[in-house]
């Protein structure tokens, strides 16, 4: 059973930013030219179909300004779509918004902007909850569990502009579960946190929310590894269009190559790095630099069409950067994206 | 726990009332956490009682010359307090969305099951709540400080029956105001509708000064806007039948001016709650369609 089935779903966002360092006159002449001329178009989310299935982790990934965030507000009804239609939960987005509007929750990227700066922790949890039309009983319940399940209990009646990045996500998370809707959908939850946080939130998404909860979650991100990791399936946005939807194997297998070659080099700076790259013909490539100092770094092309290994060594003993080894590493879907959106640019 | 099936159904009105509690919670936690600045914002209010008793004791003689039972300071001061209250009916739904939207808070508020007349209560009420604090200390300060004679022969009831469609029709323009934070991307913190109703108001009213002192040219203005109907029947309910002369084109129609004043405000309140509601509504939907809710554009 699907929860979310969109079928060419489109949002077009039109008119400029304003810009702030105009005359009165210019902004007055604007103003006048807008009365007959049609404002600038940009398709956000451009004719997206896809299909989200009960219970499942669906992963959404981009580049900023892919159209991610959108695609979610889209399905929340804080944005209304230009064309296309999607059913959420068994209610058509366009004809039955209220009914959407309770069956799903979202938190925004950041964390911040989902906590009421008035209220303390436990109140901000106690307030969404009112608002779903929990029971007073209920809904301290349930503040409680969240508080203690993100080890958040320390910042019970503390406010959001004392958290931190990490209890401020958290806390935005804990929103999101209070409900119990059956679709989450979460912005970039793991963004900018430091490393047992981000994983204390994985493990949340993963076992309370999916598994125990039987909630379906979306979630938008910009880590591949994550989306790799964590979902079950993954649809790749590019410039509002999605390149590509499936599980992060099949994506793998079949827009990666079978292996990639991984040098490990010494002498390497980072600023050569962008001279071998162009006499290579490559767009990117990871650097993992072991030892900055003598420039012991392990090196590996992001793109599927990667170069033979001994071009690649060629290139860089032409900078004076020795070759160490050569391995053949899993392509990951780092490899995937970038492949798929250097296709769709060339 | 498991996936909540109440979640999915519509709020009941009980659910909806306790949401719009949580509302109010919020705003009078702001009163009670940032104790300082809202002291000093009553203070703002102190400001203007002693003003406008200081001008009473100056030596206006209102009273003789309009046939007040108190004297101007009774006048004045219920003028404030009255307008006090209809400011805040007025404002509050603008004030309530631009806070929204300007903290980033608006989308997470608005993607929740709580219905958009839920919402728009929510936000403003606090606003009520707290000018309901600032009437009493106008009138309190007025009665310990200044002569401020508490009417007894005031009908509460009757008081009541003008309260009730003055704020049922301010609360239409408000409404149709915070449309305007959209419809015309009034979001620097004024809007056109506000502006207009707050300046009519406070000029023409009668807050300040009877509307019958005015140049004739500008009487008419006085009776586009509620308040000038409401502050008067209030004041005629408080003080009794020789409260003031009416406005001067309602002591010209038969009847009693106070059944003439809601009698007005009822068809005003009829007029100006749906038609408020469906700009602001309007507003509303435009953002989510144009998708400027949370964005600037």
């Amino acid at each position: 059973m699907n929860v979310v089935e969109t079928e060419n779903l489109t949002k077009i966002y039109r008119g400029n930013q304003p810009d702030d360092g105009r005359s009165w006159g210019d902004a007055l002449v604007d103003l006048a030219k807008r009365a007959w001329r049609r404002p600038e178009e940009k398709a956000v989310v451009d004719g997206v179909s896809v299909d989200v299935r009960a219970g499942e982790l669906f992963g959404i990934v981009g580049s900023n300004g892919a159209g991610k965030t959108t695609f979610l507000k889209l399905l929340s009804c804080l944005v209304y779509p230009d064309h296309g239609q999607a059913v959420v939960n068994g209610y058509d987005l366009v004809r039955q918004r209220s009914a959407v509007r309770r069956s799903v929750v979202i938190a925004k990227a950041g964390g911040w902007m989902s906590c009421l700066w008035q209220l303390s922790g436990r109140e901000n949890l106690l307030f969404r909850a009112r608002m779903c039309g929990l029971s007073g009983k209920e809904a301290a319940r349930r503040a409680d569990y969240v508080l203690e399940r993100l080890e958040l209990e320390h910042q019970a009646g503390g406010h959001s502009w004392s958290w931190s990045a990490g209890e401020l996500q958290r806390f935005s998370l804990g929103l999101c579960f209070i409900a119990r809707t059956p679709l989450v959908m979460l912005d970039e939850p793991t963004s900018h946190l430091d490393p047992h946080v981000a994983r204390l939130i994985r493990e949340f998404i993963r076992e309370d929310l999916s598994r125990e909860g039987g909630q379906t979650v979306m979630m938008s991100t910009h880590y591949l590894e994550e989306a790799d990791q964590l979902c079950d399936r993954v649809a790749i946005f590019f410039k509002g269009r999605v390149l590509a939807c499936d599980s992060p194997s099949v994506l793998r297998a079949r827009y990666a190559a079978d292996s990639i070659p991984e040098l490990w080099v010494s002498g390497y700076r980072a600023s050569l790095g962008e001279q071998i790259r162009k006499s290579l013909g490559l767009a990117e490539w990871i650097e993992h630099f072991e030892d900055v100092a003598s420039g012991r770094a392990r090196l590996r092309p992001k793109w599927g069409g990667h170069p033979e290994p001994d071009r690649l060594r060629s290139a860089l003993e032409a900078q004076c950067v020795t070759v160490l080894e050569v391995r053949d590493v899993e392509p990951t879907l780092d490899d995937v994206y970038f492949r798929l959106c250097r296709e769709k640019v060339t | 726990m498991s996936i909540d099936q109440t979640a999915i159904r519509p709020l009941t009105g009980r659910q909806q009332q306790a949401a719009v509690w949580v509302f109010i919670k919020r705003d009078l936690s702001l009163l009670t956490r940032f104790k300082v600045s809202y002291l000093t914002s009553l203070m703002g209010t102190v400001q203007q009682l002693v003003i406008y008793a200081m001008i009473a004791r100056f030596g206006l003689s209102l009273s003789v010359a309009h046939g007040l039972t108190g004297g101007y300071v009774d006048f004045v001061l219920t003028g404030l307090a009255l307008n006090t209250l209809l400011t805040a009916a007025l404002t509050g739904p603008y004030l309530g969305l631009i806070e929204s939207f300007w903290s980033n808070r608006i989308e997470i508020l608005l993607a929740s099951p709580l219905r958009l007349p839920g919402f728009v209560i929510g936000l403003s009420v606090g606003k009520l709540v707290d000018a309901v604090i600032q009437v009493a200390v106008i009138l309190l300060g007025g009665w310990l400080f200044f002569d401020f004679v508490w009417p007894d022969g005031g009908n509460a009831l009757v008081f009541l029956a003008v309260l009730i469609p003055a704020l049922a029709a301010v609360i239409g323009l408000g409404l149709a105001a915070a449309g305007m934070v959209y419809l015309l991307d009034a979001r620097g913190g004024q809007d056109p509708v506000q502006f207009a109703v707050q300046t009519i108001s406070s000029l023409v009213a009668g807050v300040y000064f009877p509307i019958q002192v005015l140049p004739a040219a500008v009487q008419w203005l006085c009776y586009l806007v509620p308040q000038t109907y409401a502050i008067d029947g209030m004041r005629r309910a408080l003080f009794g039948a020789h409260a003031l002369a009416p406005p001067p084109l309602i002591s010209h129609l038969p009847g009693s001016p106070l059944l003439i004043d809601v009698l007005v405000l009822l068809a005003y309140a009829a007029a100006a709650l749906p038609l408020g509601w469906l700009v602001f509504r309007n507003g509303m939907e435009r953002a989510r369609a144009d998708g400027r809710l949370s964005r600037w554009l």
